[in-house]
């Protein structure tokens, strides 16, 4: 029960997570400014060099994460549950990375990049919570064909 | 007291219990190893794509060696990569409008233009065709100036006179320091990807390229008396003084984004 709330909110949180990089990856393409509260704050980061990894726009990057996130969710196994960790591991620390680049070498802050740094950080949170479950689920005693 | 059945019963529970909670605590140390493993391989992972971020992610497939030292390498190339480029000129040679700008590469706010605002332009404009951009170099600054002017017009008879460009602004020395040697100059041009031969021997010899004639023409029929200074246009129409009063890319946008409307 506690992993099914676990999946859920995993799932929703990627969900969040792929709309607001879904949004960045649409701005970088389409070369419109992003809907932003600080007043140029996300368009200086999204034009700085560092919105490219190796040519690849780091939001799109993101979609892919987010994607392959809510993905694990909808895989059950043992495997399933230590790539979404892994993955969301990987998000987390390179979006802490981009934090600090924005604060410190930019000098703008992107609420939009923010925002997508802390659905990456709960993700990990959720997802090594849910690695840790698994093995509540895996004892016979919580199966359901032992309680029937 | 309990019959003979019932205490075997009770031993064979007793020792499933402890099988199953050995069972379950070395099924705990696996998975804890485990993520321990992924935190390591994630923090590796992190760092792989750290170090492409910051450019310093090996060879950059120029091809000929060098800009070791130099700021930038990697993101330059990124950006113009792809992008058509003729003598001072970059991107689409029917892009409906044209930009020139007036540069000294000595000049710290040409640097700050082409870190806070080239790319945004290149990326929103030049890559899709909309917009062409071109280089004039002048000499205001002083005795390094013309080095380094005479070093751009070489670089541009190679077509790299952008990336040349880019790379001198992020490397960018303390005006007239004398920073402008031949090594500085051949570090820049193999960073750029042009052979440094030809650039560095054209540094050193100074003026006289036909380039920085016409720069100077067109600076004094345009009235331009500072740097940086772009005239915008229509392409085959006449080009005007582009007025911006902040060096941020939304300024450019507007301006652009009316002549494209035009």
């Amino acid at each position: 029960m506690k992993d099914r709330r676990l999946r859920l909110a995993v799932a929703a949180i990627a969900l969040v997570g792929l709309g607001i990089s879904g949004y960045l990856t649409y701005v970088h393409y389409a070369g419109v400014a992003p809907i932003c509260a600080a007043s140029g704050g996300c368009e200086k980061v999204e034009s700085s060099r560092y919105a490219e990894l190796a040519g690849v726009p780091v939001a799109l990057l993101g979609l892919l994460g987010y994607l392959a996130i809510g993905a694990t969710t909808l895989v059950r196994g043992e495997a399933a549950r230590m790539a979404g960790s892994a993955l969301a591991l990987v998000g987390a620390g390179f979006s802490l990375y981009l934090t600090y680049l924005e604060l410190f070498n930019i000098h703008a802050v992107c609420q939009w990049c923010v925002a997508s740094a802390v659905a990456m950080v709960v993700l990990a949170a959720l997802t090594t919570a849910r690695a840790f479950q698994a093995d509540e689920l895996s004892r016979p005693s919580d199966r359901p064909a032992a309680r029937a | 007291m309990s019959t003979r059945t019932e205490q075997k019963q009770r031993l064979r529970d007793e020792r499933v219990a402890r099988e199953r909670a050995a069972e379950a605590q070395e099924q705990r140390r696996r998975r804890l190893w485990m993520l321990g493993a992924s935190v390591v391989a994630a923090l590796a992972v992190v760092g792989v794509l750290i170090a492409v971020s910051q450019g310093g992610g090996g060879n950059n497939g120029g091809g000929l060696g060098a800009g070791q030292g130099l700021t930038g390498t990697a993101e330059v190339r990124q950006l113009f990569q792809g992008i058509p480029q003729r003598g001072t000129a970059l991107g689409n040679p029917k892009a409906p409008v044209r930009m020139v700008e007036f540069v000294d590469l000595q000049c710290p706010f040409c640097a700050r233009y082409t870190r806070d605002v080239l790319p945004d332009l290149v990326r929103r404009y030049v890559r899709r065709g909309r917009l062409q951009l071109e280089l004039r170099p002048l000499t205001f600054i002083g005795a390094d100036s013309k080095t380094a002017a005479a070093a751009l017009a070489s670089a541009a008879k190679q077509n790299r006179a952008w990336q040349f460009a880019d790379l001198f602004y992020l490397n960018q020395g303390p005006e007239n320091s004398g920073y402008v040697t031949p090594e500085f100059i051949r570090s820049v041009a193999q960073a750029a990807g042009a052979p440094a031969g030809p650039i560095v021997t054209a540094a050193q010899q100074g003026g006289g390229d036909p380039l920085l004639a016409q720069a100077d023409q067109e600076a004094s029929q345009f009235g331009i008396n500072s740097t940086p200074s772009f005239v915008i246009g229509k392409r085959g129409g006449s080009l005007k003084p582009l007025q911006v009063s902040a060096l941020d890319p939304s300024e450019f946008q507007a301006q652009i984004d009316a002549v494209l409307k035009e």
